[in-house]
């Protein structure tokens, strides 16, 4: 367990290649498997999420608070929110139609959205499971701050 | 969903409607990848890593599906069977 040697001090750079890459940490340290796995999980997931919900389920404009958590999964948060902003809220692929009005009053043109952007349950479960890749990644980036490096550990592992 | 939707279907470009009205499925891949990420953060031996994931999604799955017919226990019958009034 990571809390053997509390005298250990916390691995910053396990941490930081933690947040580039979900699982880096655990393998900077040693514990190749261990990370490969935690990588495999948080990926996955994250994967998963945009497979079900396409890549509108990251939005870091309409749905910011949900961002904040899908971030802490890394770079390829970021880089679902460009593919999203480049693809999709462009109109650069499917369709940009208008949207009916929402209220009687006036408030200029409705923005246009595009066809492929997800409203049902679908969207809803891609954004979520996007979201828990983050939260786990938080957890495994945690774990890797603590955890002994496998040539401190002992060699029952 | 249709066979020719399907093929229409643009991966990760668009949401999957494959799954239906059986959307809630999609809590067991869900439950599964979160059994792996904690599995890997907890397991103290490996080699008992894939049984103690398996372990942890069957456990969670049946506990939310308890739970889930308890409340619907609730809302179904406890509920209505209190006097009004």
């Amino acid at each position: 367990m990571p809390s053997d040697n509390d005298d250990h001090p916390l691995n910053v750079q396990a941490a930081v290649l933690g947040l580039i890459v979900p699982g880096l940490g655990q393998i900077s340290l040693g514990h190749a498997k261990r990370g490969l796995l935690a990588m495999a999980g948080v990926l996955g997931l994250f994967m998963g999420g945009l497979l079900v919900g396409g890549i509108d389920c990251v939005d870091r404009r309409e749905d910011r608070l949900w961002f904040y958590l899908q971030a802490c999964a890394g770079p390829v948060a970021f880089a679902a929110d460009w593919a999203n902003e480049a693809y999709v809220r462009s109109g650069a692929a499917g369709e940009l139609v208008a949207t009916p009005p929402a209220t009687t009053i006036d408030r200029g043109p409705e923005p246009k959205v595009s066809t492929l952007k997800g409203i049902t349950y679908a969207n809803e479960l891609g954004t979520l499971y996007c979201a828990l890749a983050g939260l786990l990644n938080v957890v495994v980036v945690l774990d890797a701050l603590t955890r002994l490096p496998r040539e401190l550990e002992e060699p029952t592992r | 969903m249709s066979g020719i939707e399907v093929l229409a279907w643009m991966p990760f470009l668009e949401p999957s409607a494959a799954m239906g009205q059986l959307w809630w499925l999609l809590v067991v891949p869900l439950t599964f990848g979160i059994a792996m990420v904690h599995r890997a953060c907890r397991c103290t031996d490996l080699t008992r890593y894939w049984r103690e994931v398996l372990g942890m999604t069957v456990t969670s799955l049946v506990v939310m599906t308890m739970l889930g017919v308890g409340i619907w226990a609730v809302l179904e019958w406890a509920l209505p069977a209190i006097p009004v009034g």
